[in-house]
């Protein structure tokens, strides 16, 4: 009851901020970036080169999807990070906090508020994405719908690191580290073959552990882009959604051990 | 059951700030506090006194370094102590994009106050403080005055037993001023406590059964009013000095004085002192036109004793440098 008062009221704020404007602006944006791939592949179609029509099709869904993600991975870093910052460094929070409900209501408020403003960029997206596989006449409908799920997935991972980091670091520190959490196990990837170039191999056990401490942000993309190849085997992409899903829950977790003992005053800003 | 609403031991604040949290600042030492239930208690201090701190270790926004502090005999985060507190922050802010009776419906429903109930004390609350009128405006439109009223208004949306307010009155005119001083004698006589910080003096002064007076943490002065204050009798005398040397006489007497001109002067002190005075005032050949006991302002009271210590912290830090 409480959560969902929080949840109400830090939407509303997010709602006045001009990002859905902008978002509906970068929707219209990809789409004019997309529409010369889309005459193409139409002048592919009446061509009859199917082989080409499909390459470029996929091309065009992916490169919408990237950009897509990418804009509201973005959305969900500044809010993540601002969301209880904000209300600290305004000194809003004091009025709420000093009522009869618990941290952890507040916490979880603020969290499920940004998570419905996320979603209300990706029913934008969504949009222009369903518009983009009409135009497209990409086939592959079910899966299509998964791969946005991922994004959306993706955005909201995206939000939970900076939520949580942004209550135990400054504000642009949280940034930082939450794309590197983010982006970790393709930073990682990095390592190795440099590490290689002076001749010391790491063992397994490191890739083990830092695969284990960091989101696998890759794996949706990869196993997608198999997938919009070869066909659908579910299993795994449940996992991956699963462990995802979970990375995010203890984002919140953490979140809730630093905010429960938090110092708050206006000066610690 | 203790009857104090409020009871705070030993409490200590200290902040670690600056480069690897080396520098140590504390902002609340030992400070001793009880509040009974019924009383209208001020906190007074000069700027940086520590208040604020005090205040937001009572709220639980921040956590003592020692020491301990209890609202109806629990901790302060405890539900039922919290939904029987009214606070109002320093530096309140609220929610620009709602207006008055949304916000207030959104603090109300925090407090789970039953709907009816709820929309008719909302009424109410915004009619007593004149907000009634800018119902449909958004508060982000707010004059000051008009956001103060709307924080004592939130504040005051429980009924509470305890309100608790850091500088209430600091954004008000003299109107606004008489408004809150009545809604303050309004709750007090429902039983309520009221704790609030000032340093205006002049504005607590008419209202409150017990004062605290706190500089650099440290607590100075507690006690009832008249405690306070009549422990402090101060005299007011009006004299000529036609030689001039009445003044060098008075000097020797190292007068505590708190208001002074060419033939007037208002000092703290007693009769005996008053009497040797006057004596100092004849034997440096002057003549005493007036002479008039006072019951002094907390105001003076106030600076006499924190003055008292500043002087003292001057010339102690001036001795350690000296060694
Ligand atoms: N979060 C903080 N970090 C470090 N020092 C602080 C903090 N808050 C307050 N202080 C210091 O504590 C002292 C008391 O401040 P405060 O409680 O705001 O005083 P008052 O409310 O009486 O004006 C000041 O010296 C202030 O600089
Ligand atoms: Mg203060």
């Amino acid at each position: 009851m409480m959560v969902w008062l929080i949840a109400g009221i830090v939407l509303r704020r997010l709602l006045r901020s001009k990002l859905l404007g902008i978002t509906l602006v970068i929707a219209i944006l990809i789409f004019a970036l997309l529409s010369s791939s889309l005459l193409m592949l139409r002048n592919a179609r009446s061509a009859g080169d199917t082989e080409v029509a499909n390459q470029l099709s996929a091309n065009v869904i992916l490169s919408a999807l990237a950009l897509m993600g990418f804009f509201a991975c973005l959305v969900g870093l500044a809010n993540g990070v601002t969301v209880i910052r904000r209300e600290i460094r305004e000194g809003t929070i004091f009025s709420v906090l000093s009522k009869p409900l618990t941290r952890a209501e507040y916490l979880l408020g603020s969290y499920i508020g940004s998570l419905v403003y996320l979603s209300f960029v990706w029913i934008i997206f969504g949009l222009l994405y369903l518009g983009l596989v009409y135009l497209t006449r990409q086939p592959m409908g079910k899966l299509l719908g998964l791969i946005l799920l991922a994004r959306w997935v993706y955005s909201v991972l995206m939000m939970s690191v900076a939520f949580f980091l942004a209550l135990r670091f400054n504000a642009w520190i949280a940034v930082v580290l939450s794309v590197v959490v983010y982006n970790a196990d393709s930073l990682y990837n990095i390592f190795p073959p440099l590490l290689r170039l002076v001749h010391v191999e790491l063992p397994d056990w490191v890739k083990g552990t830092v695969l284990f401490l960091f989101p696998s942000t890759n794996s949706l993309d990869v196993l997608f882009e198999s997938l919009l190849k070869a066909r659908l085997n579910p299993a795994p992409v449940q996992w991956a959604f699963l462990s995802l899903i979970d990375y995010c829950a203890i984002m919140v977790l953490l979140a809730w051990v630093v905010f429960r003992r938090q110092e708050l005053s206006p000066s610690t800003e | 059951m203790s009857e104090n609403v409020i009871e705070v031991r030993e409490l200590t604040k200290i902040f670690a700030t600056g480069w690897g949290r080396k520098k140590r600042v504390e902002a609340v030492g030992d400070l001793d506090l009880a509040v009974a239930r019924g009383e209208i208690f001020a906190f007074l201090g000069p700027n940086g006194a520590g208040k604020t701190t005090t205040i937001n270790l009572l709220m639980g926004f921040l956590r003592p370094t020692r020491g301990s502090i209890k609202l109806f005999s629990s901790p302060p985060e405890a539900r039922h102590v919290r939904s029987r507190t009214g606070f109002l922050p320093e530096n309140y802010a609220f929610y620009s994009f709602l207006n008055g009776p949304q916000l207030l419906d959104f603090f109300g429903r925090l407090f789970r106050i039953p709907d009816r109930l709820r929309r008719s004390r909302i009424e109410q609350l915004l009619g007593q403080l004149d907000l009634w009128e800018a119902r449909n405006l958004r508060i982000g439109k707010y004059s000051r005055g008009m956001r103060q009223r709307l924080g004592i208004a939130q504040a005051l949306l429980n009924e509470p037993e305890l309100l608790i307010l850091d500088e209430p009155t600091s954004g008000f005119d003299p109107l606004g001023r008489r408004m809150v001083r009545q809604l303050l004698l309004q709750l007090k006589q429902r039983g309520s406590s009221i704790f609030l910080s000032s340093h205006i003096l002049s504005e607590v002064e008419a209202i409150c059964d017990r004062v605290a007076i706190v500089n650099r943490g440290k607590m100075v002065r507690q006690g009832s009013l008249k405690e306070v204050i009549g422990s402090h009798e101060g005299i007011e005398i009006t004299f000529t000095d036609p030689g001039g040397s009445v003044r060098s006489q008075l000097q020797e007497l190292n007068l505590k004085i708190s208001a002074v001109s060419e033939q007037f002067m208002t000092f703290a002190g007693d009769e005996a002192l008053g009497q040797h005075v006057v004596d100092a005032i004849r034997l440096g050949g002057g003549t005493l036109r007036a002479y008039l006991p006072v019951a002094r302002t907390l105001e003076e009271v106030f600076i006499d004793l924190v003055g008292d210590q500043e002087r003292a912290r001057v010339s102690n830090t001036a001795g350690r440098e000296e060694q």
